[in-house]
């Protein structure tokens, strides 16, 4: 009984000591605010060699539609007739499509929107274009900036929207070829912001799809379709150089879909969508090692009691101000956490599952404190005998399972 | 032997055991059922490649049977008048083509003499009954055939229908076919499964020669002794099917893990029309999702498991010792004090006792009342 005061001191002491360095995480790791605030333009990736040269190699600069791809199809006023959709090989015209993701500058998973720089390739035939050639001619005519521009103003253009696109940055390149057989190609090169779905289930283990969702506006499937013929399967893809940081690049998957409209109308659609895993790491310091040591506190409340014939060394009272105290470091570990990962906040994933076993061990823990500390209900009921070998018993068990569970829950968002 | 000890070791020994067995048997019937869905998932595999190679055949051998019925393209043909026949077929084979996927189409005289290709009007005259023995096989029979063909103008999946005179005589055959390229895409687009063919280079290079199909014969292309002719995604393709994995003879499964996930691969070899093995068929479908849900399955049995064997041990120490091996080593100690002439250590208060122990716990105080008196 001589050695309680020093116990209850260092019991303090530790609790103390516990709550200030998860406190001290919680700050250092997320300062408020700053974070929400930058990270929507991230950290830009690294530009490969390729991506710059190509940037520079392209022309005049000029203005484009945030939302429309594809150059407008017509512009009014530039031809006495609007282009009408060519019919020399019946209908529907097939549109080849491929995306070639050229840069991944960044993506914010948070608001679920990423910016990258892509090429869009849009290929059809147009039988009216076809043209005679002289030999030595290389098969093609070829537009760049401004000219292809100004020239498919006045030719049918594929009406094709990217729907997630948010804004596009600065310069629009566009390429045209028509070829002596009428077969027309585009390329638009074009920085943009895209938004994109979230799941973070298994964070940090996660996989998150940057896609590029195009779809035909205004023609039905009566009219035009996309196609994802063999070689625009093969031009869709990610640049050797593209990096991401935080990031994995992986493959690049195309697929198509329709769409349902009014009066049973059928759209084409094709989705185009990078594939990126989260390099897992980068989230095991700001979001684990506190998440993990703020388990301990619970445990700490139960630890640092002893069973004695009278009941128990440490009063109760302690106990339940370290528990609380805990709660409140939880609390703020929390609000940090979610501030700073809000895609975190509202959904069932690894964090929220830890933040759950975090609030449960100190539910537990103060109920002990309260049932077993000070109303010594398992004295009271079962004696003394019961009384002690309980709280041995609770002492092993609870670090067991809550050590069971975070690791469960690893695992599972692991798998 | 320590009652204190071995007792409760041998009933959490004993809890572990059935619980543990519980959980193992449980996990083997996940991994079955995951090797179940597995094989569904290569039988499916299977079955849509097989039907779809079959309504591709159909759909050649219905366009074929069309075209070769039309009254106008049989008058031309029985009069040999090539010229007219182009003019006849070439508009409807060019959209055909375009739209449909139908890259190949041929008028052939007895006994497999090209007469007119319509995907190369100005190349005809040979004779191809050494090359070709499905056309030879309709020739001699005159019965209309289907099946993959390697042509000049690359594979196909093609149908020949004989074509017979007004009087009923053979007068030749006419066969259309289709491109691979449209069959995988339906196939990924319908099924969500990759697909992709892989021929064999040198028969490739046997009949395509420098012709622009020749194009795919690329080292990035080659895999063991075939060529990936077509793949509805080139990069999975090519590091889901390796040299050490193309060489099947009959239809093999296995699981490849490319950028995280798990991919079932299914490969069936592709013959043509005289039972040749000319390539395969490789067929991949994601089997991550299936693989994940099993093993946080396991995971989660595997804590059920933890917390069922920590509650059970919980409870027996809690039961054998606390109500029953403590009590009775106390009464014990004070037993032993008592014989040793101290009467100053009281039993318990007697609630504190089971009721078997409390007779125990009474004889005890009426021992050293006794001893006291005396004393």
């Amino acid at each position: 009984m001589k050695r309680a005061p020093v116990r209850r001191s260092a019991g303090k002491a530790l609790g103390l000591v516990l709550m200030a360095v998860v406190f001290g995480l919680a700050l250092v790791l997320f300062p408020m605010k700053t974070r929400a605030k930058d990270a929507p333009a991230g950290k830009p990736a690294k530009v490969s060699a390729s991506a710059s040269a190509a940037s520079a190699s392209a022309s005049a600069s000029v203005s484009a539609s945030a939302t429309v791809e594809a150059p407008a199809p017509m512009a009014s006023g530039s031809t006495a007739e609007a282009p009408t959709i060519p019919m020399g090989k019946g209908l529907p015209v097939a549109v080849g499509t491929a995306v070639f993701f050229l840069e991944v500058k960044s993506f914010d998973d948070t608001k679920g929107e990423f910016e990258c720089t892509t090429d869009l390739r849009l290929r059809w035939i147009d039988p009216r274009l076809a043209y005679p050639v002289s030999p030595g001619h290389k098969g093609y005519t070829e537009w760049r900036g401004k000219e292809a521009e100004e020239k498919l103003a006045k030719l049918w253009v594929p009406n094709v929207e990217v729907t997630n696109r948010l804004e596009t940055m600065g310069y629009v390149g566009h390429r045209l070829r028509i070829f002596s057989d009428g077969r027309v190609e585009t390329i638009t090169r074009a920085t943009a912001r895209y938004k994109t779905k979230v799941d973070p289930e298994r964070f940090p283990f996660d996989r998150q799809y940057l896609v590029l969702d195009l779809l035909v506006r205004e023609d039905t499937t009566d009219e035009v379709v996309l196609r994802v013929g063999k070689e625009d399967v093969e031009w869709s893809r990610v640049s050797r150089g593209a990096q991401l940081d935080g990031w994995q690049l992986g493959l690049v998957d195309t697929r198509r879909e329709i769409v349902a409209g009014w009066n049973g109308d059928r759209y084409s659609r094709v989705v185009t969508s990078l594939v990126v895993d989260r390099i897992a790491t980068t989230g095991l310091a700001p979001i684990f090692i506190p998440l993990m040591a703020s388990l301990l506190i619970p445990l700490l409340v139960v630890w640092m009691n002893r069973a004695t014939e009278e009941g128990f060394e440490v009063e109760a009272f302690e106990l339940a101000n370290m528990g609380i105290g805990g709660l409140f470091s939880v609390i703020a570990l929390s609000f940090a956490i979610y501030s700073a990962y809000g895609v975190l906040a509202g959904s069932d994933n690894t964090v929220t599952r830890l933040f759950g076993l975090n609030y449960a061990t100190l539910a537990l823990s103060l109920s002990i404190v309260v049932m077993f500390f000070q109303f010594n209900l398992a004295r009271r009921w079962f004696g003394p005998y019961v009384h002690a070998q309980a709280f041995k018993f609770i002492a092993w068990a609870m670090p067991l399972l809550t050590l069971g569970c975070a690791v469960a829950f690893l695992l599972v968002a692991a798998s | 032997m320590k009652f204190r000890r071995r007792a409760p070791g041998l009933l959490i020994l004993s809890t572990l055991v059935v619980l543990f067995s519980i959980t193992g048997i449980a996990n083997m019937l996940t991994g079955r059922m995951l090797e179940s869905a597995k094989a569904a998932s290569f039988d499916l595999m299977r079955d849509v490649l097989g039907s779809n190679i079959k309504s591709t055949e159909d759909k050649a051998l219905a366009s074929a049977e069309v075209v070769a019925s039309m009254q106008t393209v049989r008058t031309a043909f029985i009069a040999k008048d090539r010229a007219k026949l182009l003019a006849e077929t070439e508009k409807m084979f060019k959209l055909q083509d375009e739209k449909y996927g139908i890259d190949q189409a041929m008028f052939a005289t007895p006994p497999g003499v090209a007469f007119l290709r319509l995907h190369d009007p100005g190349r005809f005259g040979e004779d191809l009954t050494s090359q070709r023995a499905m056309l030879a096989d309709v020739h001699a029979n005159k019965v209309l055939r289907k099946g993959v063909v390697i042509t000049k103008a690359g594979p196909a999946i093609s149908a020949i229908v004989p074509m017979f005179d007004d009087a009923g005589g053979f007068v030749g055959s006419f066969e259309m076919g289709l491109e691979f390229e449209p069959m995988l895409d339906r196939i990924k687009q319908a099924y969500e499964i990759e697909a992709a063919a892989f021929l064999d280079e040198k028969l490739l290079r046997e009949h395509v020669g420098d012709g622009a199909e020749a194009a795919v014969i690329t080292p990035k292309n080659r895999v063991g002794r075939f060529i990936r002719y077509h793949s509805t995604h080139p990069d999975l393709a090519a590091s889901l099917v390796l040299d050490k994995d193309i060489e099947v003879t009959e239809p093999v499964s296995y699981e490849r893990v490319v950028a995280g996930t798990t991919w079932g691969v299914q490969l069936v070899p592709m013959y043509n029309y005289s039972s040749k093995q000319i390539g395969v068929y490789a067929l991949a479908k994601n089997l991550g999702e299936s693989r994940s849900e099993a093993n946080r399955a396991r995971v989660w049995m595997a804590l059920a498991a933890l917390f069922g064997s920590v509650f059970m041990a919980g409870v027996i120490l809690v039961v054998v010792r606390g109500l029953l091996v403590s009590p009775l080593a106390s009464l014990s100690a004070r037993m032993s004090a008592l014989l040793g002439g101290d009467t100053s250590q009281p039993a318990d208060p007697m609630d504190t006792y089971c009721e078997e122990l409390q007779d125990l716990a009474k004889n005890y105080e009426q021992l050293r009342a006794e001893k006291s008196e005396k004393s």
